[in-house]
């Protein structure tokens, strides 16, 4: 015991004389963060389309539905749309409305496919159906429209939604902060851990450690012990900074969120000392973390993985992150309390137990006992 | 009865064998010098037996018990070829660190590091850290570390390496005296000035101990009025028995 906390106070010791590590634990995830937020933030783009010939109703259904109008002819446009100086071109060819755009963005080409399906729903809506009633001679009139079921056009109201979690005001990208969050303290806990350890066994200073009468285990301990103050410092601080800072909504208790947080920097703590067995350099940890961490990320819950095939969600269940992400979620955005992640909290710990033994035995191969 | 003695060791790095099968016994406050080339097995020997490496086969014993024990490894000091410091921690922040390792705090820590600093003849200066110093000063630091508990038994690889020769001669005058207070010291060297100062020594090349003995024994018996020839003697002796250590 009295050994963990010698190693554990000498980490934290190795970080007040570096205090750009420091610096850098802390504020690049807030920074990323915080950059995400305002790219994900800012206003949707207005595309703009031009149309020739269509009716001014259309061009104002296309203003209503959230695009930039103008006009010109279909030469002129397709220029324009080629150097990229308009997103869309709109004019009608017989009795189809025929659409042009550049293509090479489909969020661009999908903004101005919505925008002109919506304008046509809007126009068809405002078509006034105009039948005179029928004279008869002896002056009778008789007006049709009582007697023939004609349809109504009318523009469809919008609907009413209630919400079961979160609200109106929530962007798309608040769904996918909760994850982030978590993301990006598992990757700068891992690289420092992983350097950290790696040093630790290149510098011969592990060998000097081996020879001391400290046990494996207290040395993993001691490792994990001041690692963990500082990655709850870290937490702390990129939790509080995307919640209260950046401003990513969160419906649950703070602590919880803490909590995951510090159990997924724990759970990249210990594997990335446990990776770092496998690395001789610390180029060499990068070059693990492109293959260890990356994909766990990008099956993480960042993208929908519902209609992937199954060995891929299968996959996903296999790494941590998946956990830690999908608790991070329930409790951010659906107010989940402990009972409702303590599954996912337990996996991430079983995750952590295991790593810290391997931990243990990996270093028998200097040291027996 | 030897206060470490190693028996049979090998020692392998993938395919390679680097050690042949050794067997050395180190007797009680002497000082005893393994000699030998680059790359002839010495820090891989002293890794064995100072209990940081696993050897494939083979068995230590120190004080009497087979290592590695933490017991006896509390009683034994190591000192590694490279510096094994905490670079980015100030000098007496490794002292202290190591110190807590063998249960020294408060006052007793302190005082203890003081001493191993002035056995190791280095003046360290407040708040600047290890990476800082200069590469003599450091290896006088790893030196400190190592003795700081005051271990009976005492395993250095290359402790004057990169040290000045004025350092060099005050750092073994500390050897000697250790000696004289009962410690007992293996020190792992290429240089024959040093080889000289040892009580015994112990030759090795290509993973095999070639010759055991004082140096004026291994001088005469070799015929050789400097160790260097008395090295290469023992080491064409060898050559022609075939690497008799294969069996
Ligand atoms: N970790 C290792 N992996 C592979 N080979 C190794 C390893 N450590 C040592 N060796 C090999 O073992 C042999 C002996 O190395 P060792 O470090 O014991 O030599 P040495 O006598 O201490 O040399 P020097 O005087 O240069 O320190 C060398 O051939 C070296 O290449
Ligand atoms: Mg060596």
């Amino acid at each position: 015991m009295r050994n963990t906390l010698a190693v554990a106070l000498r980490i934290l010791r190795q970080f007040r004389h570096d205090p750009r590590t420091l610096f850098m634990m802390i504020v690049a995830p807030i920074l990323a963060l915080f950059l995400l937020n305002v790219i994900f933030g800012s206003p949707s783009y207005e595309p703009l389309i031009l149309t020739d010939g269509m009716a001014s109703d259309f061009t104002q259904a296309l203003e209503d539905a959230g695009a930039r109008t103008g006009s010109a002819t279909q030469a002129e446009a397709l220029d324009l749309l080629a150097v990229g100086d308009a997103d869309g071109f709109v004019s009608k060819d017989g009795d189809t409305v025929k659409v042009w755009v550049e293509g090479s963005d489909p969020a661009i080409t999908g903004g101005v496919v919505r925008a002109v399906g919506q304008a046509q729903i809007e126009a068809l809506a405002s078509v006034k159906l105009d039948i005179k009633p029928i004279k008869l001679p002896g002056g009778i009139e008789i007006d049709v429209t009582k007697y023939l079921p004609l349809p109504t056009f009318e523009a469809p109201q919008a609907p009413e939604i209630a919400y079961l979690h979160g609200s109106a005001e929530m962007r798309p990208f608040d769904f996918y902060g909760p994850v982030f969050i978590g993301v990006f303290v598992f990757f700068f806990v891992f690289i420092t851990s992983g350097i950290s350890f790696v040093r630790e066994r290149t510098g011969g200073t592990l060998e000097r450690l081996l020879a001391t009468p400290i046990h494996r285990r207290e040395l993993v301990a001691g490792y994990v012990l001041g690692f963990g103050v500082f990655t709850l410092v870290q937490s702390a601080a990129v939790a509080w900074a995307s919640i209260y800072w950046v401003g990513f909504p969160n419906f649950g208790s703070f602590w919880l969120v803490l909590l995951i947080a510090l159990s997924m920097a724990l759970v990249s703590l210990t594997l990335g000392i446990l990776v770092s067995e496998f690395a001789n350099t610390e180029f060499q940890v990068i070059q693990l973390l492109q293959i260890i961490v990356i994909p766990q990320i990008l099956l993480s819950g960042m993208f929908d993985l519902s209609q992937t095939p199954g060995w891929m969600q299968l996959l996903s269940r296999l790494f941590p992150i998946t956990y830690g992400s999908d608790a991070m979620r329930a409790v951010m955005l659906r107010g989940a309390g402990f009972g409702d992640i303590a599954l996912e909290l337990a996996v991430l710990w079983a995750f952590i137990a295991v790593f810290i033994v391997g931990n243990i035995a990996a270093l028998k191969k200097y040291r027996r006992i | 009865m030897p206060i470490l003695s190693a028996r049979d060791i090998v020692q392998r790095f993938g395919h390679e064998e680097v050690l042949h099968g050794v067997s050395l016994g180190v007797e009680h406050g002497e000082i005893l010098g393994l000699l030998g080339p680059s790359g002839a097995g010495k820090t891989t020997f002293v890794n064995v037996i100072a209990g940081v490496a696993e050897p494939v086969s083979g068995e230590v014993h120190a004080f009497g018990e087979p290592m590695p024990s933490l017991k006896l490894m509390r009683r034994m000091g190591y000192m590694a070829q490279s510096d094994a410091l905490y670079t980015d921690l100030t000098a007496s922040e490794n002292l202290e660190f190591f110190g807590s390792l063998y249960g020294l705090s408060g006052p007793a820590l302190k005082r203890a590091g003081e001493k191993a600093l002035e056995t190791a003849h280095l003046q360290v200066e407040p708040g600047k850290l290890a990476r800082d110093y200069s590469g003599g000063m450091r290896r006088r630091l790893s030196l400190a570390t190592a003795i700081l508990h005051e271990p009976e038994l005492l395993i250095l690889d290359e402790p004057t390496i990169g040290l000045d020769p004025l350092h060099r001669v005050d750092i073994w005058e500390s050897f000697r005296q250790m000696t004289e207070t009962g410690k007992t010291l293996i020190v792992t060297t290429h240089v024959m000035d040093e080889a000289e100062r040892c009580d015994r020594l112990a030759m090795i090349r290509d993973g095999v101990f070639i010759a055991i003995g004082t140096p004026e024994n291994l001088r005469m018996q070799a015929g050789a009025s400097t160790l260097e020839e008395a090295f290469l003697h023992f080491a064409r002796m060898e050559m022609t028995q075939g690497g008799g250590h294969d069996a």
